[in-house]
């Protein structure tokens, strides 16, 4: 068996980020089909789900497949940016057209004009703009650096296919040289059904099943290039794991609509690359939610804590978020980690190139996780986690609610939780201030009133993520 | 300034010494005498622990709160049936050899009640 090797996974990591590897486009079948090729499993599947625009997979409708093609963007007969110079220049998922019109940053002046705006909200935006009437949109992003351009999606549905209106994305520097003048935004791109590829290796005999999201537009070196290319390493090493690759949410989500594997742990590799001294990122090891605990997770802070004095790296144990698959995997019964380098200056950006990525970083988190898979629990794991979490939930939550916690504990530890019922809508839960906040509170909430009922779970939710009561009872309001 | 651990593992064959050995590390604790003070549990203290009187108890949460205590010897605790009730206070069981030696490692000196 071959020894896990940085450079190695470093090179997996480059290949997949030369793809524009767009969720429903042929680079992802292609990069699939890599990735597929590339692992050494004798349990490997590639299976196929759809993005037709109207496959509901859980509580998610897949998109329609779309393959960018050309574009760009004039000004008086120059063009100042196209689809050659950067993919992202063509808002993912945007429909073909042409538009000619000034360009305007007021929604309500917008009508046969072309609306520029820094909303990261793409699509709520992009579906205000095609009803006031304009002909075009632009965005661009206010925090990224000012050469970068920023990664918007739309992910346009079967019956939202009569939007029409062009969509590109441009760096915030050439905002300026645009704001009211006449321009012309071309784009060309095909829109059909395409399928959805996921990669699982496994016999669901093991107790550990690692993802990684392999989509994202070029580059996304980081995001997330580095979390699919280090797993086909951890697998092809012969780590003892299952592993999926998926198209985030909507791969997770479909895979799980007819698999129901059971797992002690998941760990997400999302972002997992990052050179901090560029990206400015700290890796952050979410923990299991309440309502869904894992022994092991204790196990998997206690390898990486390990082996961490080797290393020049900055990490943190953080609550658990909703920010990529390991959500999903909670959602369908199994507790679950992200391993996640945040923030990122370069995050979904044209600038989220391999020259950002650490081969100390990609060493680090592979041989972490490797060392939790070759790590024997203890013997009596059980009883002490439940008193270090016990311990946990007291100083944080008093007597009485360490006692309810403890009790939805031990019932999801010994599979009496009902599957969670929370509803988890990526673009609208972007309404909220710190969305990713509000949505583990939201499914925390919903999975503890499963058996603490409606009050207490809600109070234990806002205490434990900072959100108040009454955002939760608005999100509670929208989900439905 | 010393740091010092104190290793609890006296019970009912010598319940005074259990709460001496408590109430000496709260003392030190709130006079600053030291460092730092830790508080471990291992043997015969820990299923006297799990039936404490009221006046033990008292002392147990307060060290518990001031994040004295560090663990119970889970070994001790799954062989007594006492690690539930010992959870349930609030203490953590670990491997009380690793912790000790953790201790001790980092320059702690042991004080045995």
């Amino acid at each position: 068996m071959k020894q896990f090797n940085k450079y190695r996974a470093f090179d997996y990591v480059y290949s997949l980020s030369k793809y524009h590897r767009v969720q429903g486009s042929d680079a992802l079948l292609k990069v699939a089909q890599f990735i597929f090729d590339k692992l050494n499993r004798d349990d490997k599947q590639l299976i196929y789900y759809n993005y037709d625009g109207e496959s509901r997979y859980g509580n998610f409708i897949a998109p329609m497949g779309w393959d960018p093609i050309d574009g760009g963007l004039y000004l008086g007969g120059e063009i100042l940016i196209s689809y050659e110079d950067a993919p992202l220049f063509i808002t993912v998922h945007s429909p073909p057209g042409y538009a000619e019109g000034q360009v305007v940053s007021e929604p309500g002046k917008a009508e046969g004009k072309i609306l520029l705006t820094s909303s990261r909200d793409a699509k709520r935006e992009y579906i205000k703009a095609a009803k006031a009437g304009a002909s075009g949109v632009i965005f661009y992003s206010d925090d990224l650096p000012s050469t970068a351009i920023p990664y918007r999606s739309l992910f346009l549905k079967k019956d939202e296919m009569n939007y029409s209106l062009p969509a590109v994305s441009i760096p915030r520097n050439v905002v300026n040289k645009i704001l009211e003048k006449n321009v012309t935004i071309r784009v060309s791109a095909k829109r059909e059904p395409k399928k959805m590829p996921v990669i699982y290796a496994g016999t669901e005999k093991s107790k550990f099943l690692i993802t990684a999201h392999m989509c994202h537009p070029f580059p996304g070196a980081n995001d997330n290039a580095s979390g699919a290319g280090l797993a086909l390493e951890l697998a092809n090493v012969g780590a003892e794991a299952d592993f999926l690759w998926i198209p985030e949410h909507y791969g997770s989500m479909a895979f799980f609509s007819d698999h129901s594997p059971s797992y002690e742990l998941g760990i997400n590799l999302d972002m997992v690359g990052e050179n901090q001294k560029i990206t400015g990122s700290t890796l952050q090891i979410s923990y299991t939610p309440f309502s869904q605990k894992s022994p092991y997770e204790e196990i998997l802070k206690a390898a990486i804590k390990d082996i961490s004095p080797a290393y020049d790296i900055r990490y943190k144990f953080v609550d658990f978020d909703i920010g990529s698959d390991h959500a999903v995997l909670v959602q369908n019964g199994i507790p679950a980690v992200s391993l996640t380098n945040w923030p990122d200056l370069y995050y979904h950006s044209s600038e989220d190139f391999a020259d950002k990525v650490s081969t100390e970083m990609l060493d680090f988190v592979g041989k972490g996780v490797l060392n939790f898979l070759a790590s024997e629990p203890p013997i009596y794991l059980d009883e002490m986690w439940r008193s270090k979490y016990k311990a946990f939930l007291l100083n944080r939550f008093g007597r009485e609610d360490a006692e309810k916690l403890m009790a939805v504990q031990r019932s999801r530890y010994k599979n009496f939780l009902p599957v969670p019922a929370a509803y988890l809508n990526w673009n609208n839960a972007d309404n909220f201030p710190n969305s990713w906040n509000a949505g583990a509170a939201y499914l925390e909430y919903s999975n503890l009133s499963v058996q603490l009922g409606e009050k207490a779970a809600k109070r234990l939710a806002s205490i434990a993520y900072g959100i108040s009561e009454e955002d939760l009872e608005k999100l509670n309001q929208w989900y439905k | 300034m010393t740091k010092v651990v104190f290793l609890i593992t006296s019970g009912s064959d010598d319940p005074q010494k259990f709460l001496l050995g408590l109430t000496l590390a709260e003392r030190s604790f709130d006079a600053k005498r030291y460092e730092d003070v830790k508080v471990l549990f291992f043997g015969p203290s820990e299923s006297y622990l799990a039936t404490a009187k009221q006046e033990e108890m008292e002392v147990v949460n307060r060290l518990i709160k001031k994040g004295l205590i560090d663990s119970a010897c889970v070994y001790v605790a799954k062989q007594s049936g006492v690690s539930e009730k010992l959870t349930q206070i609030g203490i953590q069981l670990n491997p009380i050899g690793e912790r000790f030696a953790h201790y001790v490692n980092a320059g702690f000196i042991p004080i045995t009640f």
